[in-house]
Order: structure tokens, then sequence, then C-alpha cells
């Protein structure tokens, strides 16, 4: 039995750090409801970016203040707002209530649940607006952030900390590079720090979202996975604010020490939604009709992408923006844009897919600037020409077409570059290990494959992978795992492990 | 019309502090549509911010004198709100202070609601 005193302490417990004092308000009365955005009269103390709620527990965010009026954006359904209700002040900045607990959930901008389950109350209020950390703060880019997406990993290796554009018409396979990314970040090699993915579905279709969570928990990576949504049918103040909450959760984790993945999918549904809100505010309308600072939404946000030093934690934040183009004009507005903001961009291509090039990434014309710095010896030793090498591939077949006769150099250089095109394909949703990409990449570079028919190249790889898995050769593998530059002796016990592969892989044939 | 006249135009409207009538007519007759619609919210702008509203739960015992002394340029205004239980709430302009036990009673309920859930 419980004694008294005991229930009185519970009480006082509860009742502790309560004080009734007087509530001091600071209110506006709705003059418009115009498509979301509220014009409200009063409101004299209102801050930019501050949260706001009406009588009906609808809530806005501050986002113009003129001399007699204030304009505010609503955060939820905007129809049961009408002219001369109630507006008060919260004094509190738009933010989003962040704690460990958050991992593997499911959470709209505001950071209110999704996924059926409890909220999170008890965490740290992370303002979704915040300056990006300042040049003394940061490091420079030197940790591999591995996609396992061989012709990434090998020719535009992306580091902790960087911004890489995913860039490309509808339905290309952007979003699968994004997924597959976050879904190898559970193949993190040893002595290396996990990587925490934060996911950003931007003016998504519901469908299109589920069918992504679903497949990140069949395989196991929604664990270390947050996954922020605001999707078509949500408010356009939402939708522009997506990306921003998304930001804020990577930025709690990083002050954390930890490294983390974002991915903003993508930010071509957020310029359209703060144009949209921009165009109902009468603000002036610039080039496509968006306004005057739309690169200044995009670069404060990717600005955020980090990678701190030692003594601010070390954690980083690594940021995938998504933009689609239009029939791949890249010279858009938007992805001219985002293109100048970011580290680099990946081109996904219809010619390339349409011809069964997955995933189909124009390596001519995609770059990593700094990435380069972060790639490991190991995979540098293998593909440190590949790059350029099926560049002048893609130029010589072209030119091959025409079907003039061909010098043996041209002619082995064309074989050579159609084995690695093919080396290359990768379906969806299989990742692969450093270990892995390095024998397949090396299997080309080393000349294994030349004598292997182009159309054998898919079952060679598996198979070799296969046989690489032995126990036998466990030791090669924990070798090409470290990272470190091949030397002469370890390229030839990769060439030895190819070569009595190949014998056993043309003897079945 | 700019800001300046329009404010001039509403200090005008006044004859010993309060609204007067004719004066309005008088000056509602020289404006266009558009100008009429800045002078009307002008003037309620005006009234708001030289209002002071003040709640009570019950007629009596409210110490007015004070209340003058506290907001010397301001017209009093006394309503009744039996929900307020105790206390008072005054609205000056567009700032609201609770002091009322419906107030405090809300917040402990709140307080324990976010305790529970």
């Amino acid at each position: 039995m419980i004694d008294s005193s005991d229930i009185i302490k519970q009480l006082e417990n509860r009742v502790k750090g309560f004080h009734v004092d007087s509530k001091t308000e600071n209110v506006g009365l709705v003059e418009v409801n115009h498509d979301g955005v509220v014009t409200a009269s009063g409101l004299s103390k209102a801050v930019m970016g501050e949260r706001v709620v009406f009588e009906n527990g609808v809530l806005g965010v501050v986002f113009d203040l003129t001399e007699d009026n204030v304009s505010i954006i609503l955060l939820d359904e905007a129809s049961d707002i009408k002219e001369g209700d109630t507006v008060k002040t919260t004094g509190e900045l738009l933010g989003v209530t962040v704690a460990d607990e958050i991992l593997g959930r499911v959470v709209s901008p505001l950071g209110l649940p999704l996924d059926g389950r409890p909220g999170i109350k008890k965490g740290k209020l992370m303002p979704l607006e915040r300056i990006a950390a300042g040049v003394v703060e940061r490091e420079p880019v030197d940790t591999p952030l591995k996609t396992g997406i061989k012709s990434i990993d090998a020719m535009i290796p992306i580091g902790r900390g960087q911004r890489e554009l995913i860039i490309g018409d509808r339905g290309l396979g952007k979003t699968a590079i994004a997924v597959d990314t976050i879904i190898n970040q559970k193949n993190v090699g040893k002595g290396q720090k996990r990587v925490i993915s934060v996911y950003v579905a931007i003016g998504q279709k519901q469908s299109t979202i589920a069918q992504i969570i679903g497949k990140l928990k069949d395989e196991g990576a929604l664990d270390t996975t947050v996954i922020v949504v605001a999707d078509a049918a949500d408010p356009a103040a939402l939708v522009y604010l997506a990306p921003y909450a998304g930001t804020a959760i990577a930025e709690y984790f990083m002050e954390k020490g930890e490294d983390v993945l974002i991915i903003h999918d993508d930010l071509t549904k957020q310029a359209w939604a703060y144009r949209q809100i921009s165009l109902v505010l009468g603000r002036p309308a610039g080039r496509e009709a968006y306004p005057g600072d739309i690169f200044y939404v995009h670069s404060r946000l990717l600005e955020r992408a980090v990678r701190l030093n030692k003594e601010n934690g070390g954690g980083s934040i690594t940021a995938l923006p998504i933009i689609e183009t239009q029939t791949g004009d890249i010279s858009a507005y938007i992805p001219t844009n985002v293109i100048s903001i970011t580290d680099g961009q990946i081109f996904v291509e219809s010619d390339l897919f349409n011809s069964g090039i997955r995933p189909a990434i124009n390596v001519g014309i995609s770059v990593s600037r700094v990435g380069s710095a972060a790639q490991t010896g190991a995979l540098k030793s293998v593909a440190g020409k590949m790059k350029l090498e099926l560049a002048q591939y893609r130029e010589l077949a072209a030119f091959a077409q025409f079907g003039s006769e061909l010098d043996a150099t041209t002619a082995k250089q064309l074989e050579r570059g159609k084995r690695a095109t093919e080396m290359f394909k990768q379906p969806q949703y299989h990742p692969l290990s450093e270990a892995y990409q390095i024998l397949s990449i090396a299997a080309v570079t080393r000349g294994h494959v030349d004598d292997i028919p182009v159309e054998s190249i898919p079952e060679f790889e598996t198979r070799l992978h296969e046989f690489a898995a032995n126990k036998k050769y466990q030791k090669v593998l924990e070798r090409l795992t470290t990272g470190e530059k091949l030397k002469d002796d370890d390229l030839t016990i990769v060439d030895k492990l190819i070569e009595e592969f190949k014998k056993g892989f043309n003897s079945d044939k | 019309m700019n800001r300046q006249t329009l404010k001039q135009l509403v200090i005008e409207s006044y004859s010993d502090g309060t609204l007067d009538a004719q004066k309005v007519n008088k000056i509602a007759d020289l404006l266009t549509k558009k100008e009429l619609q800045l002078y009307i919210t002008a003037l309620k702008n005006w009234e708001k911010a030289n209002k002071l509203i003040i709640e009570v739960p019950s007629d009596g015992g409210l110490d007015l004198q004070a209340l003058r002394d506290a907001f010397p340029d301001k017209k009093i205004v006394i309503n009744t709100d039996p929900s307020l239980l105790l206390g008072m709430r005054i609205q000056n302009n567009d700032d609201i202070y609770e002091m009322s036990l419906k107030n405090s009673l809300d917040k402990i309920t709140e307080h324990i609601t976010e305790q529970y859930d």
C-alpha cells in the first residue's frame, strides 16, 4: 500500500515547476484569407517566422510584416479561417521537437507523428530556420559517403558534408539512387561512423512515399532513418517548410557528433510551393514567375550541409537534393540555381535509361567537386582513370556508328568501354559493398573481361561475387574493405582471384 | 492619399475625444470610394487603439480611478463576463492581459493534461 506521504509527494511533483502567472497575449484580427495566406491586423509585436495560433487551433507562421498588417501562411486546413477570427502570437519561432526516439519515425514538417505512434514530446526544440555553421567551425570533406552504386562511388564519389545534386527528368531513377544510398548506410565498414539518414518527401504522392517507407523497412534501413513528409495534399506552407524541418532534425544529430545524410526529394516542388505563396502574397514575380529570393531559399538551406571540425563535435550533414527537369533542360531557372549552389551533380538521362543503362547516370556531365578527396585509396587504385576512359568511349562510340574502319587501339578501347558500361549497370535496391565494387571494377580496368562476351558480363559479375564470398578469400575482401591504397602485391592477389574464378566460369560456359 | 493625410483626417474627425458625425460625413463626401475604404479602416484602428476594454465577472468592486491613472489617454469600456469567475481581462489595442481565475484554472488543466499525455 502506498504511504500517504508518497501520494502527497507524487502530487507535489506533478505541479512542480507550475506557476500561475497572469497571461499577456498579443492578438490580431483576420482580414483576408486567400489560398492559405491570411492577412491580419493587429499583432504589433509579431516577429518574422513566429508561430501564431488562430482561435480554432490552426497554426500559422508570420511571413510578411507591413506597417498595418501581418501576412501569415497557414500550416493546416485553410477553409476554417474566416474574416474576424482572432489570432495570437506565441512568442516562439517555428521549430521541431527532436529526440533520439525520432529515428525510425515518419513525421510531418512540424514534428507531428504520421505513423500512428505517439508523438515526441520531450526533446530539443530545433529551429527550422538557422544560420549555417561558419568557416571557423568547418573542416574540408575527407571521409567518403558510400552510395553502394558502383558508377557513383568509382567516378563521382561523394564525401560526408558534401552537397551533391541528383538531377534529371521524371521516372529515370533519381529517387532510386537516393533510396539505395540510404539502404547502403547499413553496410558502413569497420571503424567508420554510422550514418543516420533523413528522407524528406516534398509534395510527393502518398502512394510513392508509402512504397519508399515499405522498402526501407524491408531492407532494415528504417531504424536509422527519419522520414519527413509533406505530401501533395498538404498546404503549400508545409511543402515549403519540409526541407528546413528535415535539416533541423539532421542538425540535432550532427550536434551530437553523428554523420547525417539528408535527401530532399525534390526541391523543384518546394520551389513551386514557394512560388505559389509568393504570388498570393503579391511579391513581384521574376523569371518563370519565381520570386526574386528563390535562390536564397535554396542556398540558405543547402549551406546548412556541413562537415564540422573536431572542436565542434566532428559531425556532418551530407545533402543530396533532387531536382526534376523537363525534357532534360538543365538550363531552366531552378536547375541552374541548384547546380551552382551544390558541390557537383549526378545527371540521369532518358537516352541512357531507355537503352537499358541503369542507373542512367551520364558520367560525362556528372561531377563531384570535392568528393575525390574523400574517395578511398583502394577504390582510387582501380577506378582512377575510369571516368575519363568511359567519357572517351562514349565519344568514340558515337563516331564508330558511321561504320568506318577502326585501328586496333580504338577497337580495343571500344570493346573495353562496352564491358565497362555493362559492368556499371546495377539493379535497384542492390547497393554493393566497397570490396565487391573493387572486384567488379578491377575485372574491367585490369583487362580480365576483355575476352568475355558483353552479354555475359552481368552473370560474370554475380558469380564473381559469389566466388569471392567463399571463406578462402575472406582475407582478400577484408583487405579491400580497409580502403587503404592497393599496392602491387594487393593488385596481384586481386588479379589471381579473378583469374582463378575465370577458369571455372569459362569451363562452365 | 498618403498615411500622413489619412492620420490627419482621422484626428480631425474627433471633437473633444468623441467621434463627430457631422465632421465624418463632411470628410466622407470629399473622398473617392477607395479613399473612403482606407478612411474607414483608419477610423476603426484609431478607435481600437484608443479604447481600453475591461472584462470583469460582475458589476461593481472595480477601482476605476486606478485604471484611469494607469491608462490616462484611453476611453474605458467595461463589459461583464461571468465565465471569468474572479479577476479581470484587460484589452489594450492588440495586447490582452489575462488576470482571471478562469485563466489560472485553464493553465492547471493544460499542465495536468500535458503531464498525463
